[in-house]
């Protein structure tokens, strides 16, 4: 099967739901705020000289929304780089966008993203192929240039909860000038565990306390929540970190004025 | 008899020969060093390059062709005006596979940071039939060939994309007139290379020698460009580029010429061949100069006292002795005194056994659907004729017939004249038809992909296990960028 297909920005796909609680004497208002972690991992390998690195931005989101995966590849070598093929084995039940292929900065149009079958090299693992040239005659004119880069962004989605293994990856490409194949592939510490959860719904309720005031957080079902305070709706303070149901009693009460909370769930 | 069989080298092997040569032609400035550097290159084999089975969807194997020659970077740089001197004359098959030259151009123009020019050109005896050249021919007239578009219609199309391509029809001077003998000088000694300077326009440059005991020229133009005004293109002294007009002067870029012959029989009735021969990689340096029309044609008639490529200029008291011979001679002091082209490509997608350009009755042409290419046009065409046109022309063989011992050179019988054109090229040191000194490099299109991707992923997955070793890899790795298309 052969697919080709675009994704919209990451940025646009980011899920956030927000809302907040405020507290202003005696008025009180419920909202909730979930946003994932943004903090990408950094994987190396090298192989017969050339690098090749694989990083995921984020590692845990909401089902149905992206984890963004990008893959860069310098040529080491003393020559260019012919039929430059990078194949991710992506555990099924994934879905697989490509946003990006460039080479050197520059885009490329005319590569070919193929899908191959289930379990085709890895048990329960569709192989998705970025080949920038197909062999033998290499026409689609992509060849790597010593020391050029190539830049291979996708994402990665699901549209049911779950934590998805990736394990495997590799490249292959030809060396014409010491007429050598090339390849490389992942190691352990290249592994990476993505999840994709559901949204969990949750609520804040407000109430005087005689040291504060006292914000309870209930979800269902139960999830990890950061707990956060602003005055202004711009700047937020932590407050806590804690599994649901759970109490916090905000002491800080002295400072007066509009306090709004929101609890930020953490998948 | 012991004739070279076609060898699937091992590509590893290949490249590593190439890529040697091919750098030291690319790098040589000046066509004598590029020439110096071929032979040098060449000590050990000479490499005709085939494609089987090529379909249009495939570029016609053009893209494949060049694949195996290390690609079109070996020959052409990006800023180069890259000339395609092609076959024109005729009608039908008798003119350069309009396809395959497009394949070209798309390849030429994929060359990253392309800035160069690409024009299509040749020589058209007494003007050629009006709808019925390369350049020109109407639908009608594009049997066994490509349907699309004639080349005039195809650098339209290029133009309509903002690309730089176009056609120039060297009997006609930018303005429309007759080209023929512009400049004309005779020389005082010979032999001598009368050049023309650029500064003063269009024009042509000229080598004066003797061939066969007989006073002979070739010529080879300098021409406005089709695509940029004020820009000479300067075939002479192995290729320049003049803007300025004529105050100007040589720009740093280059002119690179690639012959793109037919796969022909000169002659119109089967059965037979023609005194020249195959129409071919050889008989490509016919339409590389001047051609006056003779009076009458195909006579060993004088033009301002010298002999033309297409006069009999080799004769004995006053009767042609060996025309194929002679064109083989002509081509080689073409490439030694006038320029070398950087490559010679042969589209036979249809080969006219039968017939240069008549398209009936039906059988005068064969779907041969490949296409060869080579850095010197003999062995080019030994292999070309041999394996491509001759299961259907017996007499293009130019294994038939060899002269026999203590007999002259040239032969009067049907089998030996595309012979002769090659020995004519020898002789001067162009090119080889010795099975030990060439070797074929051969891709077929219909070859189903013995080598995947998977395979290379499992190879690495059983690798990483335990289960394989790197050599296993590599091994289906190399079978992968081998055969799959």
């Amino acid at each position: 099967m052969l697919c080709k297909i675009t994704c919209r920005p990451i940025s646009s796909m980011h899920p956030i739901v927000s809302g907040l609680l405020r507290h202003a004497g005696q008025t009180l208002a419920v909202g909730l705020c979930l946003a994932g972690p943004w903090a990408p991992r950094l994987f190396a390998f090298s192989s017969d000289g050339s690098l090749l690195t694989r990083s995921f931005s984020p590692t845990a989101v909401l089902t149905n929304s992206c984890i963004l995966v990008t893959v860069n590849f310098t040529n080491q070598d003393t020559a260019a780089l012919r039929g430059f093929c990078y194949s991710d084995q992506i555990p099924s039940g994934l879905s697989v966008t490509t946003i990006a292929v460039t080479s050197s900065g520059q885009a490329v149009t005319n590569y070919t993203v193929e899908a191959g079958t289930n379990s085709e090299v890895y048990a329960d693992c569709t192989p998705y192929r970025w080949i920038l040239e197909q062999p033998a005659g290499f026409f689609q004119f992509n060849s790597i240039a010593p020391g050029a880069t190539v830049q291979i962004v996708y994402a990665l989605s699901s549209a049911t909860p779950g934590t998805f293994s990736l394990q495997q990856f590799s490249w292959m490409g030809f060396d014409p000038i010491s007429t050598n194949e090339v390849f490389g592939y992942s190691e352990t510490a290249d592994e990476q565990e993505l999840s994709f959860a559901t949204q969990p719904a949750c609520w804040l309720i407000g109430a005087r306390a005689s040291n504060g005031f006292l914000v309870q957080l209930n979800s269902s079902p139960a999830g990890n929540f950061a707990l956060e305070t602003s005055i202004d709706l711009s700047s937020w303070t932590p407050l806590t970190t804690n599994t649901s149901p759970f109490a916090f009693t905000d002491t800080n009460q002295a400072l007066g004025g509009i306090r709004s909370y929101r609890a930020r769930w953490l998948p | 008899m012991n004739r070279s069989q076609p060898r699937k080298i091992d590509r590893r092997e290949f490249l590593r020969r190439y890529g040697i040569a091919s750098s030291a032609l690319t790098l040589s400035p000046f066509f004598l060093s590029r020439l110096d550097a071929y032979s040098q290159t060449t000590s050990s084999l000479t490499r005709v390059y085939r494609v089987t089975n090529v379909t249009e969807s495939q570029g016609f194997g053009i893209p494949a062709l060049l694949s195996l020659m290390g690609g079109i970077g070996q020959f052409i740089n990006p800023t180069d005006i890259v000339v395609i001197k092609a076959n024109g004359q005729w009608p039908n098959q008798g003119y350069t596979h309009t396809g395959c030259i497009k394949a070209v151009i798309d390849t030429i123009l994929a060359i990253p940071g392309f800035s160069g020019e690409i024009i299509i050109c040749d020589n058209l005896q007494t003007g050629g039939t009006v709808g019925a050249t390369g350049f020109d021919a109407g639908a009608n007239s594009r049997n066994n060939n490509w349907p699309t578009y004639n080349w005039n219609q195809l650098a339209s199309n290029y133009r309509s994309q903002g690309k730089p391509v176009a056609t120039r029809n060297w009997s006609l001077t930018a303005g429309g007139s007759s080209f023929l003998a512009a400049g004309w000088t005779a020389p005082t000694t010979l032999p001598s290379f009368i050049s023309w300077n650029p500064a003063n326009g269009e024009g042509w440059g000229r080598y004066f020698f003797s061939c066969g005991g007989q006073p002979t020229f070739l010529s080879c133009p300098v021409f406005q460009s089709p695509l940029t005004p004020g820009r000479l293109i300067d075939l002479q002294n192995g290729g320049g580029v003049w803007e300025g007009g004529a105050s100007g002067g040589y720009t740093t870029r280059r002119v690179k010429v690639i012959c793109m012959p037919t796969l022909n029989n000169h002659s119109a009735q089967p059965g037979s061949q023609d005194a020249a021969g195959v129409t071919s990689a050889i008989k490509c340096f016919f339409g590389a100069t001047e051609i006056p029309g003779g009076a009458p044609a195909h006579t060993c008639a004088l033009f301002n006292g010298f002999y033309a490529a297409h006069g009999y200029c080799q004769i004995s008291n006053g009767i042609q002795t060996n025309f194929g011979q002679t064109i083989g001679m002509l081509a080689a002091s073409y490439i030694q005194n006038v320029y070398a082209p950087v490559l010679f490509i042969t589209g036979a997608i249809y080969s006219g056994w039968a017939s240069r350009g008549l398209s009936a009755p039906a059988g005068t042409a064969v779907a041969t659907n490949t296409v060869l290419a080579c850095t010197n046009p003999v062995t080019l065409d030994y292999v070309s004729c041999r394996d491509v046109i001759s299961p259907y022309a017996p007499w293009l063989n130019p294994d038939n017939a060899q002269t026999p011992s203590g007999t002259p050179l040239y032969q009067t019988d049907q089998t030996n004249n595309t012979r002769q054109q090659m020995l004519g090229c020898i002789n001067q040191g162009i090119g080889t038809i010795n099975p030990q000194q060439f070797e074929i490099v051969t891709a077929d299109c219909n070859a189903a992909p013995s080598g995947t991707r998977a395979a290379v992923e499992q190879k690495i997955r059983d690798f990483k296990a335990g289960n394989a070793s790197e050599q296993d890899v590599k091994n289906a790795l190399q079978n992968y960028m081998q055969t799959n298309q």
